[in-house]
């Protein structure tokens, strides 16, 4: 399945380190990022992630980061297959 | 430099180890024997790497530890300055959060927060790191309030139980009172949330069978009648044989890791699944929970229900104990001491709440079968990294905690000599830790490995080079002695254990002897492995 989620995050040292850190432990992919900082210490981030496992392996473990203020899943959708 | 200096006219106990990892160690030896958090410290560079390996035991252990390294001045970093390493970076995964702090200003503030977030909802090990500049600031102007994420959905469960775990709660006693053959399968976090009492009541109204995981035992009353002890890779047989007949599990602060369930698709093939954890993340990670319940333990036990009834389980697991009790005393023909002996021997002549910690490896393993815990919080060893060297400076801390307690360190021969510069400390401050040197003169669960599971080949496994480890204790301004004999064994450890000085006894053991039972490596924990190579039952 491939999922579109969007974090709200306090822009920190090291926040985007960690958040991709999680992804990559956890054993999703990343296919897309995106993000738009917002004053001086808030920062949105959607990213485009592809996995074999339940999405709320990753969710759960983002949840856990100290700079994380919320998440939200937007889309799920099955991947395509491969040629 | 400048912190050391504040030291001087400071108030705060400081120990000095002779290596950051045996500071490390030796604080989360206080934290754990104490359920609190302890303070570690490294200069920058170097000394914060040397710190690193403890940290992520402390992470995989869940143990309340603040970690403050130093750091090049901020003018310098990024610049590949001398000692400077990017200690944030190599944080990030074996720490809950880790701290740069910018500016003085901003010093108390983080200092607080990452004291706070140790202990908050499941422990672990929160990093400070620290530039010289901030060091040498003065604290002029109003410290500044840090601002913080308003967090949305973390943690909302820590101290109400909200309507999610409510209707966990309710499915889980539905579960309960139509299980036939329920087990309680009882972790570290158990402990670590305070509610070891709670958990107790729980059996007692119930009469439910428990099992323990290694990070678990001691938490059930040693003489609850269906205590039924270890499971797992090197479990006692009725935890194990119990579990995968059961047809609920009732996990309390556990993680279900890959050494306690064996392999996982056919661990506890017929049961259903009760989960409480304080860090939802566990829940579903290695297994479904049909009843979730992501909250503090102290809060749930006391709503779960207690009038079932599974007389005929009761009696089962009652029979799986008789069936496997084990003699282990000392006959007066043995020539060789056995490790498993040896410990229960040493368990009988301990107070209830005296400490052991260990290394790692195959006495590590016979600690944990063959003495007697009251609490967790006597039983330091390491679990979820399985950190050769933990022992002694675990038992430093352990002992600067507990003064009034005798602290044994069972040390591996391979294991002892990774933190073994830590005998400098020991004599330095007098502490007074019993140090057991387990020598089988290898690396003996290697070698286990290596003889049942690749055909015998023995790869560098092989310690018969040792030194003569009671020399070198004496050296260091200890008093030692071996022990080689099956006939000195109580004498020399009723010596022991009355010293009040730092102490060692140097144990010589066969090489040969292995730890049983043992479920081979991915494999259903139903086929243990005992000494004679036969799968029981
Ligand atoms: C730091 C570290 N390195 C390597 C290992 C892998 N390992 C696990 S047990 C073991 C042997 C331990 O030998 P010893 O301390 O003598 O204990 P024994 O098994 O002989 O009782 C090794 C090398 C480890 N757990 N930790
Ligand atoms: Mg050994």
């Amino acid at each position: 399945m491939q999922y579109q989620i969007e974090l709200q995050l306090h822009n920190q040292p090291a926040v985007l380190e960690r958040v991709l850190q999680v992804v990559r432990y956890r054993q999703f992919h990343l296919e897309g990022m995106q993000m738009q900082p917002e004053g001086q210490d808030k920062l949105t981030v959607q990213l485009k992630v592809s996995g074999q496992h339940s999405i709320n392996i990753l969710t759960s473990q983002l949840n856990k980061l100290y700079d994380l203020a919320r998440l939200t899943i937007q889309h799920e959708m099955p991947l395509k297959a491969t040629a | 430099m400048p912190l050391y200096d504040a030291m001087l006219d400071s108030p705060v106990s400081h120990y000095l180890t002779r290596h950051e990892q045996g500071a490390a160690f030796a604080a989360i030896g206080q934290a754990r024997s104490s359920n609190q958090t302890a303070v570690c410290i490294g200069t920058s560079g170097p000394g914060a790497t040397n710190l690193l390996t403890a940290v992520a035991d402390a992470k995989l252990d869940s143990v309340p530890l603040l970690v403050l390294t130093g750091q090049v001045p901020t003018s310098a970093m990024g610049s590949d300055a001398f000692q400077e390493v990017d200690v944030l970076g190599l944080s990030l995964s074996i720490t809950k959060h880790s701290f740069v702090v910018e500016r003085i200003e901003q010093l108390p503030e983080i200092l607080q927060s990452a004291w706070d977030l140790t202990i908050e909802g499941r422990p672990g090990p929160v990093l400070v790191d620290i530039p010289k500049d901030v060091f040498l600031a003065e604290l002029n102007a109003q410290p500044e309030t840090v601002s913080k994420p308003g967090k949305e959905n973390f943690n909302s469960s820590i101290n109400e139980l909200d309507n999610n775990n409510l209707q966990s709660i309710a499915i889980a006693n539905q579960l309960l009172k139509s299980s036939q053959k329920p087990v309680l399968y009882v972790g570290g976090g158990v402990v670590m949330g305070h509610a070891q009492q709670a958990l107790n009541e729980f059996l007692q109204d119930t009469g439910m069978p428990a099992v323990s995981t290694l990070k678990g035992l001691g938490t059930v009353d040693k003489d609850y009648a269906l205590n039924l002890g270890m499971l797992g890779m090197h479990g006692l047989p009725p935890a194990n044989y119990a579990v995968q007949e059961a047809d609920l599990l009732l996990v309390a602060g556990a993680r279900l890791d890959d050494r306690a369930t064996g392999k996982l698709n056919e661990f506890a093939p017929n049961a259903k699944l009760i989960h409480i954890d304080i860090d939802a993340a566990e829940i579903g990670k290695r297994r479904a929970a049909d009843a979730a319940i992501k909250a503090d333990i102290k809060q749930v036990l006391p709503k779960l229900c207690r009038e079932i009834q599974f007389a005929d389980w009761q009696a089962r697991c009652a029979n799986l104990q008789q069936q496997y009790q084990q003699n282990y005393v000392f006959s007066p023909q043995e020539q060789q001491i056995s490790g498993p002996k040896l410990l229960r021997m040493l368990s009988n002549k301990l107070n209830h709440s005296d400490i052991v910690c260990c290394d790692v490896g195959q006495h590590q393993m016979w600690v944990a079968q063959h003495i007697q815990f009251s609490s967790p919080t006597s039983h330091l060893s390491s679990g979820g990294l399985g950190t050769m060297g933990f022992g002694l400076p675990a038992a430093i801390g352990a002992q600067l905690e507990n003064p009034q307690k005798n602290v044994v360190a069972v040390c591996g021969d391979g294991s002892f000599m990774m933190n073994i510069q830590e005998l400098a400390t020991l004599n330095r401050y007098r502490i007074p830790v019993k140090i057991l040197v387990m020598d089988n003169q290898r690396l003996g669960m290697v070698k286990q490995w290596q003889e049942l599971f690749n055909e015998e080949r023995y790869s560098e496994t092989n310690l018969s080079d040792n030194p003569e480890f009671s020399k070198v204790a004496q050296a260091f301004g200890l008093e030692a002695d071996v022990l080689e004999s099956v006939a000195d064994v109580e004498a020399k450890l009723d010596w022991f254990l009355q010293s009040d000085s730092p102490s060692l006894l140097h144990v010589r053991l066969s090489s040969q002897e292995n730890v049983w039972p043992i479920v081979p490596p991915n494999t259903a924990n139903h086929n243990m492995m005992e000494e004679h190579h036969a799968i029981s039952n």
